[in-house]
């Protein structure tokens, strides 16, 4: 999933070279922290956190598909 | 924009819109055509249709939505990007007409404002078309962000 979150990331945000996720995978939740250029918060967030929202959606999809539970974390 | 600048973009937004369903486990196949002069429909097949669909295609306007961010560029260069799946926009369009039409039919007879549930500015948008030229009622929108809901009043 960790890759899913870097190709979105990476198309979005003007520091492509910048964006790192991590993975941490528990029982029943995979946590994706997010981190990306200073500048690039807002790229990955957009206006009231519209883009966050789009790629929780398809994040969400893909855990229905492999039955399991992911978050995402945009770390700061 | 040049036709070759163009054909470019096209092939990198099919690119990344495979490899975004590819990561993302979804059974889905994709096609990507021009069907207008600086239109670029996404259109998909297969197996979880219902999951891009569901709750009034939440998933496909996701991926919409982040294509046109990620392409940004090209956006403000007057290119067109739109998602589609089993000819969903326009059953949805039809949908929200006849919707429209209802509430405003109800409106004018009743002269008591009608409020929708919250849509996204892409339906709202085809329900204040709709009833533009239909007399005796006016249409607003109100409310912020996600909450946005179109208002049918009596003029």
């Amino acid at each position: 999933m960790k890759e899913l979150i870097e190709l979105v990331a990476r198309a979005l945000v003007d520091h492509p070279d910048q964006v790192n996720v991590k993975e941490h995978e528990g029982a029943q939740t995979t946590v994706l922290e997010l981190r990306v250029a200073d500048g690039d918060l807002g790229k990955v967030i957009g206006k009231q956190g519209r883009t966050a929202r789009a790629i929780r959606t398809i994040l969400n999809a893909s855990g229905t598909k492999l039955k399991k539970r992911f978050v995402l974390e945009i770390l700061e | 924009m040049t036709t070759e600048n163009f054909d470019d973009m096209k092939d990198r937004i099919e690119t990344f819109v495979k490899d975004l369903v590819d990561k993302s486990s979804l059974d889905l196949r994709v096609e990507v055509t021009e069907t207008a002069p600086s239109t670029i429909e996404v259109s998909f097949l297969g197996f979880d249709l219902p999951l891009l669909l569901g709750h009034n295609a939440e998933l496909l306007d996701a991926l919409q939505y982040v294509a046109r961010r990620a392409f940004a560029t090209a956006v403000a260069e007057g290119v067109q990007i739109d998602f589609d799946a089993g000819g969903y926009r326009e059953t949805r369009r039809q949908e929200l007409e006849l919707m429209a039409q209802k509430a405003a039919e109800r409106v004018k007879v009743s002269k008591v404002p009608f409020v929708f549930d919250p849509m996204n500015a892409q339906d709202r948008r085809i329900i204040h078309t709709a009833l533009v030229d239909f007399d005796g009622i006016k249409t607003e929108s109100e409310g912020e962000g996600q909450m946005r809901r179109v208002r049918v009043y009596p003029s």
